[in-house]
């Protein structure tokens, strides 16, 4: 990286922009696209919504801007309606008055009050698209022209539909924008109403091939149940997008102030990388290279150039990259570009006044005051969209948090502020007051948690993020006791709720299985509402526990098992919050052991397996073989078959968690610390494993327990120590039962038939296994880690090539070097999956399916016949959240003409997800013949989080 | 073609445009087709001969060698010593046989024609002067994306390759034919003909701007006289 002058960063720093819109049109420097909100640009996407600064105003400005449009079209992927330079945008209501395009926010919200809102709407549209000297153009005063549309639907229609035509025959779109809407009326209701009629039109307006919609909200003006309760309105939803702020993006957009800023050539030398070049003069601009955003070990490593490593004088205070962020976001974690770049512009200047010495550009202290004055500005802001906060918040100056929200409720109370609200309201000196206050202290705590002020922690206590908690004189303190349960009400909606989160279902989840808004099941769990009876039968269904367990009076059984209890007690070092999951998961499975019904061959397995133990354990040779030909083999027969998973095999590895959940067995993950895996058979049988852990250990603790259970053999606590355990490897100190567990749960994931199937795909040898890296890819393949990998393979393949089967963990890591020295890249925080031609192309497999994290790399390596017209496309990777990191193409023969060449994509996953990437080798004129193509099923979901099974929550939440 | 002013065209001398499939086959088509509009009339020639006889010549007949394509020497010194028949003598295959083996000329392919070539040197100022002299020439060069689509795309007029100045090239070298010369919006450009099918360009032909092809051109070729058949 090359070094850059410490004063003149500093100086760049703090003179960095503000960072906010008002509507002016901003410059092309100005620009900054942030990937979710290039999605946002796309001409279909009629909804975007955001945060107060999320940059809703500075687009709807933006986008009238032919120059921005065209950088906005430039960087937009194919498949998507991009707006161009050529494309007409007007506006139907923003900030700025123009009393002949829209009506303004003196008269509009009398007009939504007055007339049907969409026909308000309707008129604007029309207006603008009406030609001259059209009646529309000619009537002075809105109310005629809203009164023409009114008696003149099909005059309007045709209108439409006759510019539509000359814009097509002209290949060029309309856009018009709609921002601000909060100034469109005088209450929520009027508010809601104009929304909900603008969302109208925009369904209305989709039929049309050229004209389009595009409307900015801030988030909490999404209210579906009353902005989206009409036919079709998912219709203008489903496409609506989100202006998030990532932290990589964040950072992304101080790299392109300061490559951008008066010293730009200094930075951008200094971030590396190659900067595109876009416009000139006054309205040029560098564009920041995709991966300085995408890669936030190398963002990490720059920004500690400037900042220094830490918060202080050691790593004990944090660093400051991830440290600035952190403080700075809301309850959701929200943080904005204004906050982050004051933040910035702050610290620099108290670096240069009182740090000027230092040797960073930034120092630790220095940070700290500009955060402090970000909170400042953030809370501005706030107040300028919700003018009724500083009413709930101010008498509240002096209390700590967490606390209790009874002792919120109490100070409000005292304070009379929900009456002063009411007078406020009444005399109308707050027009948009907080939207649920008719539900008195509970509503606006609703309010303040959805816009980010308040968090409900899970024991239900309310905390503040500091952003808002400093500004407001509000104090910060340790634990409190939990709130006491008052009334019934309250007991079942908060059981509810915490059988909810138990099972890991979202609100949202729970709300559509059972056909209710999510707004009425927070009123439930709030204890706002009661539950209706056929309400609380179907979610008793989905949370797998009789009603009674919410309705009856007695405190749930949360005792352990006497052996589970004695198992407990023999391991020291189990923590609290270990011993309190085994308690709710025994109390789990007593409430919900009538909803799983076990396979008959399950107990039957069981029940033969538990007769033959005592002769096993006589016989460790004998042991060996029954676990392998007995055991596994077996369960295989069963179930692997059964499930058809042999033939409908596509390159993946055995999923135990979908084979403990056939078998009729349950399996909760949670989070623990020391505990990897449990299994119980008093009261039901079941098996708990860590949530958050990595996938592959899930797996072979999942399977190791399974075996226990299967085997009838005692119930089990396992800690760290089952990774260690593994057949062939070190056997000291390990108990029958165990082997056979370990060997069990290797014959299951790593069976001989599915390595060979693997290698015959990937054109493996048994020397080539031999190397680490091609064992570390089946590892990858298989789902497992890699020592169990590498011993399995030892044992099944490569012991007979005569090569020695010795494990080091050095083995894995130089494989994942070799990769990254390859890809010409200095780390990667996941895994490296290298994907071959021969194993993605259909003569080998009609589909590929992959598992990993969202830190994992994807890499093809794809043959492409480029010497005679065929190019590799598709797989829309923006679309499906993936970033490019690198796309090369290498020469496979320097001398001929004509060879083809190896092309590599590295993609990186933007986000946890999954989907298909559909990719063919087609000649640009003719995609409908591709020479080769292939389908590849990614799921980036990363390891199971707390609840169910993610596969089986998701089918049991389906409607 | 908007925008495009010819000079001089020689597309009279060929037929219409062939396609080499998937198979990295360009400079046999691109010599075959030179060769074939030297002739009297358009009767296309034998591509895979001439490509098999390059490739032996060059010792890349082997199972790993497959993929590859031809080298120019190894093409011109094929048709100058082994010559080529008409097409039917040794039709083009869509696929090398799974058993390179078997991949060898039938035993009758019929009169074989042969022709020397020689190399050429200079860029785009010698091609424009041996089309004036009516002399189409074999060229080689680098690729980059904008040839693809050669305008398919509405990126610019359909059948000129005009790319930004900073497009990146590929690792890989292609063959075709210079047809003619003319002027792009004032600036020099030369018309090619291509073997990816009549789908491509204009035809299968398009016009190559200077700005184009001057950093792109690798190698350059033209044919001589007769020397006569068999």
């Amino acid at each position: 990286m090359a070094k850059i002058d410490v004063r003149l960063a500093r100086e760049a720093i703090a003179q960095l922009p503000p960072g906010t819109s008002d509507g002016g049109s901003p410059a092309l420097g100005d620009v900054y696209l942030p990937r979710s909100h290039l999605k946002a640009m796309d001409l279909d996407v009629s909804v975007v919504t955001g945060m107060r600064g999320a940059g809703k105003t500075f687009w709807w400005s933006a986008l009238q801007k032919g120059r921005v449009r065209r950088l906005v079209g430039k960087s937009l992927a194919r498949a998507r309606t991009a707006p161009k330079e050529g494309t007409e945008v007007a506006i139907g209501f923003g900030n700025t008055p123009a009393p002949d395009d829209y009506p303004g926010i003196n008269e509009l919200p009398r007009l939504i009050r007055t007339y049907d809102p969409r026909i308000v709407w309707r008129t604007v549209l029309a207006r603008r698209l009406a030609r001259s000297g059209d009646r529309l153009r000619r009537a002075a005063e809105w109310p005629d022209r809203i009164e023409y549309v009114r008696r003149n639907p099909a005059a309007v229609d045709r209108l439409l539909s006759e510019r539509d035509g000359e814009y097509d025959r002209e290949d060029r779109h309309f856009l018009i924008l709609f921002d601000a809407l909060d100034r469109s009326a005088y209450n929520w209701k009027d508010m809601y109403n104009a929304i909900r009629g603008l969302l109208q039109v925009a369904v209305e307006m989709r039929p049309y091939r050229r004209l389009g919609v595009k409307i900015f909200l801030r988030s909490d003006q999404l209210d579906k149940d009353r902005v989206a309760n009409f036919a079709d309105a998912s219709k203008a939803l489903s496409s609506s997008t989100d202006l998030g702020w990532p932290r990589r993006e964040l950072y992304g957009l101080l790299w392109h102030y300061l490559g951008n800023g008066k010293y730009g050539e200094q930075f951008r030398s200094f971030f590396g990388g190659s900067w595109e070049r876009i416009g000139s003069g006054a309205e040029e601009s560098f564009q920041v290279p995709r991966e300085l955003v995408m890669d936030e070990d190398r963002q990490r490593d720059t920004f500690h150039e400037l900042s220094g490593p830490f918060m202080g004088t050691g790593r004990r205070r944090g660093f400051p990259y991830t440290w600035v962020p952190n403080h700075l976001g809301d309850a959701h974690a929200h943080v904005t570009p204004r906050a982050f770049l004051v933040a910035l512009r702050r610290a620099a200047e108290a670096t240069s006044n009182e740090f000027s010495n230092h040797e960073h550009a930034l120092h630790f202290n220095g940070i700290k005051i500009g955060v402090q004055k970000a909170f400042t500005a953030r809370v501005d802001e706030i107040r300028e969209d919700y003018p009724w906060i500083n009413s709930v918040l101010r008498p509240l100056e002096g209390m700590t948090v967490p606390c209790r929200f009874d002792e919120i409720a109490e100070h409000w109370r005292a304070e009379g502020v929900l009456q002063t609200l009411a007078r406020d309201m009444e005399r109308e000196e707050i027009e948009l007051p907080p939207r649920h206050v008719d539900d008195g202290p509970r509503g606006v705590r609703e309010d303040l948690e959805s816009i980010g002020v308040f968090q409900r922690l899970l024991d239900g206590r309310v905390n503040m993020p500091d952003i808002f908690r400093v500004g407001y004189g509000i104090g910060r303190k340790g634990a409190a006791p939990m709130p006491t349960v008052r009334n019934d009400t309250k007991r079942i909606g908060a059981r509810l709720r915490e059988a909810r989160e138990y099972l890991g279902f979202t609100q949202a989840a729970a709300a559509a299985r059972v056909d209710i808004p999510p707004t009425a099941l927070s009123c439930i769990e709030d204890g706002q509402r009661g539950v209706g009876g056929a309400e609380l039968a179907r979610l008793a269904i989905l949370y797998r526990r009789p009603e009674s367990s919410f309705t009856s009076g007695d405190t749930p059984d949360r005792s352990l098992p006497p052996d589970i209890a004695r198992l407990a007690e023999d391991m020291p070092n189990l923590s609290a919050r270990d011993r309190t999951e085994l308690e709710r998961f025994a109390e789990y499975l007593r409430a919900s052991a009538h909803t799983y019904t076990p396979l008959r061959a399950v107990a039957e397995f069981m029940r033969r397996n538990a007769r033959s133990r005592r002769d096993m354990e006589a016989d460790a040779d004998e042991l060996r073989i029954t676990i392998k030909g007995h055991v596994a083999a077996e369960f295989l027969r069963n179930h692997a078959v059964e499930h058809d998973f042999i033939e409908r095999w596509r390159g993946d590895g055995v999923d135990i968690f979908d084979a403990i959940v056939r078998l009729g067995l349950p399996l909760v993950f949670r989070p623990l610390d020391g505990l990897l895996g449990a299994c119980a058979l008093d009261p039901a049988p079941g098996i708990l494993i860590a949530a958050g852990r990595p996938l592959a250990v899930q797996r072979q603790a999942a399977a190791q327990e399974l075996c226990h259970l299967l085997r009838r053999g005692r119930p089990r606590l396992d800690d760290e120590s089952l990774l260690r355990r593994w057949p062939f490897g070190d056997r000291k100190g390990c108990g029958q039962l165990e082997q056979e567990a370990d060997a069990f749960a290797m014959e299951f994931l790593i069976p001989r038939w599915l390595i060979r199937r693997h290698a015959n795909r990937q054109g493996w040898s048994r020397e080539s296994l031999a190397d680490p890296a091609a064992a570390y890819q089946l590892s990858l393949r298989l789902g497992t880690r890699f020592e169990p990998t590498w011993r399995a393979l030892h044992h099944h393949a490569i012991e007979r090539a005569g090569t020695e089967p010795a494990f080091s963990r050095r083995l894995v890591d130089e494989a994942k070097a070799r990769l990254l020295r390859r890809l010409g890249r200095r780390d990667c925080r996941g895994d490296i999956r290298l994907l071959t031609e021969r194993e993605l192309l259909p003569e080998r497999g009609a589909e590929t399916v992959i598992a990993g994290s969202r830190n994992d790399l994807l890499v093809m390596e794809l043959q492409e016949h480029c010497g005679s017209g065929y190019i590799w496309g598709g797989g829309d990777f923006e679309a499906h959240g993936f970033t490019v990191i690198d796309d090369k193409r290498e020469a496979l023969d320097a001398e001929g003409v004509g060879s083809p060449v190896i092309r590599r994509l590295v993609l990186a996953p933007e986000a946890a997800g999954s989907g298909t990437l559909k990719m063919a080798e087609s000649r640009a004129w003719n995609p409908k013949e591709p020479l080769n193509r292939f389908d590849l099923t990614y799921d980036f979901e990363g390891p199971e989080e707390a609840g169910l099974p993610r596969a089986q929550r998701r089918a049991e939440a389906a409607p | 073609m908007s925008g495009v002013r010819p000079i001089r065209v020689l597309d009279g001398l060929f037929g219409p445009a062939r396609n080499q499939g998937e198979r990295p086959t360009c400079l046999a088509f691109a010599a075959s087709d030179l060769h074939a509009a030297l002739r009297p009339g358009w009767e296309p020639l034998s591509c895979e001969y001439a490509f098999f006889h390059a490739q032996r010549r060059a010792g890349r007949q082997a199972e790993a060698d497959r993929k590859l394509g031809a080298r120019l020497p190894d093409m011109l010194d094929a048709l100058r010593i082994d010559g080529q028949p008409r097409e039917q003598g040794w039709p083009y295959l869509r696929a090398l046989p799974a058993n390179m083996n078997k991949w060898r000329p039938p035993v009758n392919v019929g009169e074989i024609f042969r022709r020397a070539g020689r190399m050429e040197t200079g860029g785009v100022e010698r091609i424009t002067s041996m089309l004036d002299r009516a002399a189409p020439l074999l060229v080689t060069l680098r690729l980059s994306t904008s040839f693809y689509c050669a305008g398919c795309d509405a990126s610019g007029p359909p059948g000129v390759v005009d790319p930004p100045d900073d497009e990146k090239l590929y690792p890989v070298v292609h063959a075709v034919v210079a047809i003619g010369h003319g002027l792009y919006d004032g600036r020099r450009a030369i018309l090619v003909r291509n073997s990816w099918g009549d789908g491509w360009g204009n035809g299968g032909q398009a016009w190559l701007t200077e700005n184009f092809l001057a950093p792109r051109i690798r190698e350059l070729a033209a044919l001589q006289a007769d020397t006569g058949t068999v």
